[in-house]
């Protein structure tokens, strides 16, 4: 019997995605998928692939080969455009927030509400509002520019914006802790969780293992272009280290003997038993 | 889930006692780097009382209406020079469009006989297809702005000195052009439009803070919401009574300060002011977010070119006539010395078209109260880079402490 | 976004960047105009039609800016015309620097390489152009100062207004047509230029005298960077302010000034009433004296000057000592009492603007453009 499987379709879901560049194999026939409230990891050492997987995701590179669905429902990204329109957001490293703009600028930049030739700023403070307090995220002041925050704070402006628009699903997030401390570290942790809450597919693309370890539902391993794991909540680090780095499968087969669940070697979960 | 009074406060808190607040904030918003034009009004001020001490005549409502109109062009020139500085850009073109523009319209009216309307509009066309190509040429061929509009500047003066001609100078009387500089508003009409900026400016204020209300978010108290609309009311009447004491507002400086104040609600109120905002604080994040960076940049550089040809008939009318020296000479430097000193950051995304006018005040303020005292050249030159150096260093130092008060 | 430079640094270069080209040009008599590039206008050599006999000699002519109307369309025609009637089988090979002092010294170096026999030379700088006579005297090769004199150097020869005597035409003609108790006014040309000095001295000696007897009042005195007509406009407004608008007369000095400063009188009604002087006889300049609001310019013999700059130099190529009285007197440049022709100058007011029609400096066709018909003498 499978613990906490949910019946229902992903929200997003690749099988079989390649890429090359000329004679570089970024990617080779891999599978990803991410659920209505999971949290899903994507780690893997540097040109493991993953930064590439995003892309795909975004719609800013086209592989060579595979499909994605959707709740199901086949489907392509052709361009950002289309990503956007099904509801992925990428949240990238550096942030790409206007520090000279407050956080509703911000949020809103590029899709302002106007009435007319004039932008409806009350209604646009009101929306950003109340979509800070539903995602618990504490500013000192929507006014101020956000080169005024914390480093933590300015990410979660950033996640925000992600989520802004009600067709919001797969929240992806580059790296988002990087380069905070630890208690900007834990704002946005509690942030991905209450994306998870909400119902958003969150996918962490991260290198701090004791992190994602922390937060993650599943943990889906790259090495090399392919899919190399795939791990659940509760996995040890040494386990996924070994996975990125390839280590000996013995020790790997060992290691899956004390965690509940069996290495993954593609396919969403479900399709065992 | 927290009620949003106190997840997330809006600016404009409203502490009990009147007074505390507003000093709170804004030793707050110094200490932030967000000083605005503060310092410049204070030098301002400064400057006249001093020239006052040194020449009586200085601030006698003839020799300020004779300021305010020595002024205007250069104003007219740095509210575009404003702009593009918004964007993070320059534009050293705009001395020579200035030139170009008012040898277009002389030697139109003069030597062809054209209608004034048509002369003008051959102007503003011819400025706004200059602008526009050097913003694209810098948009899309990827020149840095500073060499396209260097090239225009060498470039636009010489077309200048061949429409000119061999005459090499023109007289204009027209008065359908000289009025612009000789006519002043009838007293009761200048009461009447500050009247009206006054109240529109309150009522705007009124307006939105009851949408707030609506809408449940937080609002300001009535005595602090008509502080501001009071200041402006004090900032135009005061003026307007001094000037109407000797010929009344004059028309040129209601033109220019109807400019920026179209400018100042295109910048504040629209998408395409915000956009501009955005593409100066972070060019990368706006075109991720879907702007045109391109298309920002394009309108921006032909609004500036058209400025300056405007510039450049209020030239025609000032001078009564067109040269070859018409736009050169410091007007550049001038007016890109007055957008900065006025408080608009030379790194972008800061700033706002108010600090046109008021840095051109302060630089003519210099000029005329140095002639006053007749001083030589010398010494007019050094106090201007003396004022320019310190305004770009308050701008560089509030961008320090603004970085700093952020993580 | 490219940004201006690629770099933010560079944002706060670019304006010091242009500050230098401006000052760099501004110690010119002739607008600043940054020369980095090389645009309309001639920089390049141009050629005029040559030789009948011999051997072709060449003569180069260096202008110094084109913001200043009369070098190409006056002096380089009449310089040129000289030139082929006096020297059968000369190539003239003209260049302008732009405004940029620098410049005009690669422009001779590149005239002296192509083999010029003589250089006429309007100095863009006139302490800068040392060094074109130096290089030009190391080919041996004469050097002719035409309307600038060149400073501090062993200048061959000067043809040119008498800058002081001009000057003290101007003086003297505001003391004929003022009266006593009178204010005067003085609004000076460029402090960098020493043609504005030298009409300085030229009006001062004259007014000086009459200002400490008390037969004239000095309604104060102000210099004018770049010779600017907006900056003399302003200067105008305030030196009425400083006056209650008691204020006769006005010295220009020049006519592009002088429509400044007629400009800052129109605005308080005083156009037609202060007498304002001029020079250069421009014809916006004629035209305001026509008018009435400008009382005097001063015109130059501009073909006869080239004429006489012309016959020197066939003189030279021809090996010959011009002899002693080709010259009106010497006029020392700081370091050499230089042989000067003096170009004829003659005062135009509104009794004898006829003149400038009859001696061929302007037509009457470019005088009249845009005057109501009536007017003399149109």
């Amino acid at each position: 019997m499978r613990t906490a499987v949910s019946v229902e379709l992903p929200l997003l879901e690749c099988r079989g995605v390649s890429k090359c560049f000329g004679a570089v194999q970024a990617l080779w026939d891999v599978d990803f998928s991410v659920s209505r409230g999971e949290v899903v990891a994507l780690v893997g050492d540097n040109g493991a692939g993953k930064s590439t997987l995003v892309k795909i995701i975004s719609g800013i590179y086209q592989p060579d080969s595979g499909g994605f669905s959707f709740d199901g429902q086949p489907g392509t990204i052709r361009n950002p455009h289309d990503a956007v329109a099904r509801g992925i957001s990428t949240v990238y490293q550096d942030l790409a927030l206007c520090d000279n703009l407050d956080a509703v600028a911000n949020l809103f930049l590029g899709r302002e509400w106007t009435r007319g030739v004039r932008l409806s700023k009350s209604q646009m403070e009101k929306r950003a509002v109340e979509l800070l307090d539903s995602l618990q995220i504490r500013l000192p002041s929507v006014h101020s520019p956000v080169a005024s925050l914390s480093g933590g704070q300015r990410q979660s402006v950033a996640v925000a914006r992600a989520v802004l628009s009600e067709t919001a699903r797969v929240v992806l997030l580059d790296e988002p802790t990087a380069a905070l401390g630890v208690s900007q570290t834990k704002m946005v942790l509690d942030l991905v969780r209450t994306l998870r809450e909400k119902g958003h597919g969150v996918v962490l693309i991260s290198h701090n293992l004791a992190e994602v370890v922390g937060v993650a539902d599943r943990i889906v391993v790259l090495r090399l272009g392919r899919n190399a794991a795939e791990f659940r909540r509760g996995a040890s680090s040494s386990a996924i280290v070994a996975a990125i780095t390839g280590a000996d499968v013995a020790i790997l087969a060992e290691q899956s003997e004390l965690s509940p669940q069996p290495l993954n070697q593609g396919g969403s979960g479900g399709s065992l038993d | 889930m927290r009620g949003s009074a106190t997840a997330v406060t809006s600016g404009r808190t409203a502490h009990g006692v009147l007074g505390l607040g507003a000093v709170g904030t804004l030793r707050r918003r110094i200490g932030q780097g967000d000083v605005g034009s503060l310092p410049i009004v204070v030098g301002l001020a400064v400057i006249w009382i001093f020239f006052q001490t040194q020449n009586s005549n200085f601030l006698t409502p003839r020799n300020l209406t004779d300021l305010l109109l020595q002024m205007t062009i250069t104003a007219t020139v740095a509210t575009g020079i404003v702009l593009v500085l918004l964007l993070g850009e320059i534009d050293l073109s705009v001395g020579s469009i200035v030139g170009l523009s008012s040898a277009i319209i002389g030697v139109l009216l003069v030597s062809n006989h054209v209608p004034l309307w048509l002369a003008v509009g051959v102007a503003l066309l011819v400025a706004l297809a200059i602008g526009s190509a050097q913003g694209a040429i810098a948009a899309y061929v990827g020149v840095p702005t500073f060499v396209v509009t260097l090239a225009g500047m060498l470039g636009w003066l010489g077309v200048q000195l061949w429409v000119l001609g061999t005459t090499g100078s023109l007289n204009v009387d027209d008065p359908a052009v000289t009025f612009l500089f000789t006519s002043y508003l009838p007293p009761a009409l200048g009461w009447l439009a500050a009247i009206v900026v006054m109240a529109a400016y309150a009522g705007e204020r009124v307006n939105s803070n009851r949408q707030r209300q609506r809408l449940g978010l937080s609002i300001e108290p009535w005595h602090k919401l008509l502080v501001r609309p009071a200041l402006v009311g004090l900032v135009i009447l005061i003026p307007v009574a001094v000037l109407n004491t000797w010929r009344g507002v004059p028309v040129a400086v209601v033109t220019m300060l109807l400019l920026v104040g179209a400018l100042h609600l295109l910048l504040t109120e629209t998408t395409f002011g915000r956009h501009v905002f955005a593409v100066g604080g972070n060019a990368e994040a706006a075109r991720r977010a879907g702007i045109s960076v391109a298309r920002i940049q394009i309108t921006i550089f032909a609004i500036c070119a058209v400025l300056a040809a405007i510039a450049g008939f209020m030239s025609v009318s000032r001078s009564l006539g067109a040269s070859t020296q018409t736009g050169s000479g410091t007007l550049l430097l001038e007016a890109i010395a007055a957008g900065v000193i006025g408080g608009t950051s030379l790194f972008g995304g800061r700033g706002s078209v108010w600090s046109a006018p008021l840095g051109a005040l302060v630089m003519a303020s210099l000029a005329n109260g140095l002639d006053l005292t007749g001083q030589p050249p010398d010494i007019k030159y050094v106090v201007e880079m003396v004022v320019l150096l310190v305004a770009v260093t308050i701008d560089a130092m509030t961008r320090r402490s603004r970085a700093r008060s952020g993580r | 976004m490219v940004g201006f430079l690629g770099h933010r640094a560079m944002k706060l270069l670019g304006p010091v960047l242009v500050a230098s080209f401006a000052a760099a040009c501004s110690s010119g008599a002739a607008t600043p105009s940054p020369a980095a590039t090389a645009t309309v206008g001639s920089a390049a050599a141009s050629a005029s039609a040559a030789p009948t006999s011999g051997p072709q000699v060449t003569v180069s002519i260096l202008l110094p800016d084109n913001t200043t109307p009369r070098y190409e369309s006056q002096d380089k025609p009449a310089i040129t015309a000289a030139l082929t009637k006096y020297i059968p089988n000369v190539k003239v090979t003209s260049y302008n620097a732009l405004g940029d002092g620098a410049k005009q010294l690669s422009q001779a170096e590149e005239a002296l390489t192509n083999g010029s026999k003589v250089l006429i030379v309007i100095p863009q700088d006139s302490n800068a152009a040392a060094a074109i006579v130096a290089a030009a005297h190391k080919d041996n090769v004469p050097v002719i100062a035409y309307t600038r004199i060149i400073n501090n150097s062993p200048l061959d020869y000067f043809i040119g207004k008498d800058t002081l005597t001009i000057g003290k035409q101007e003086g003297q003609w505001i003391v004929d047509n003022t009266n006593s108790g009178d204010t005067i006014a003085v609004v000076n040309g460029s402090p960098t230029d020493q043609n504005a000095k030298l009409y300085n001295q030229g009006y001062m000696g004259i007014l000086q005298p009459l200002f400490t007897s008390g037969e004239r009042k000095l309604g104060g005195e102000l210099w004018t960077p770049n010779w600017d007509p907006t900056s003399a406009q302003n200067e105008m407004d305030q030196l009425l302010t400083k006056n209650a608008d008691n204020v006769q007369a006005v010295i220009g000095p020049n006519d592009n000034m002088a429509g400044g400063v007629v400009a800052s009188l129109t605005g308080k009604g005083l156009a037609g009433k202060v007498k304002v002087t001029g020079l250069d006889a421009t014809v916006a300049g004629l035209q305001r004296i026509m008018k009435g609001t400008q009382g005097m310019t001063v015109a130059q013999d501009i073909p006869t000057m080239g004429d006489r700059a012309g016959k020197l130099a066939s003189m030279l190529v021809a090996g010959q000592t011009p002899p002693a009285d080709f010259f009106q007197g010497t006029q020392n440049n700081g370091s050499a009492n230089v042989p000067t022709i003096f170009v004829n100058t003659i005062i135009i007011s509104k009794q004898n603007i006829q003149t400038v029609i009859d001696l061929g400096f302007v037509t009457k066709d470019q005088l009249c453009q845009g005057i109501p018909a009536g007017t003399s003498p149109c």
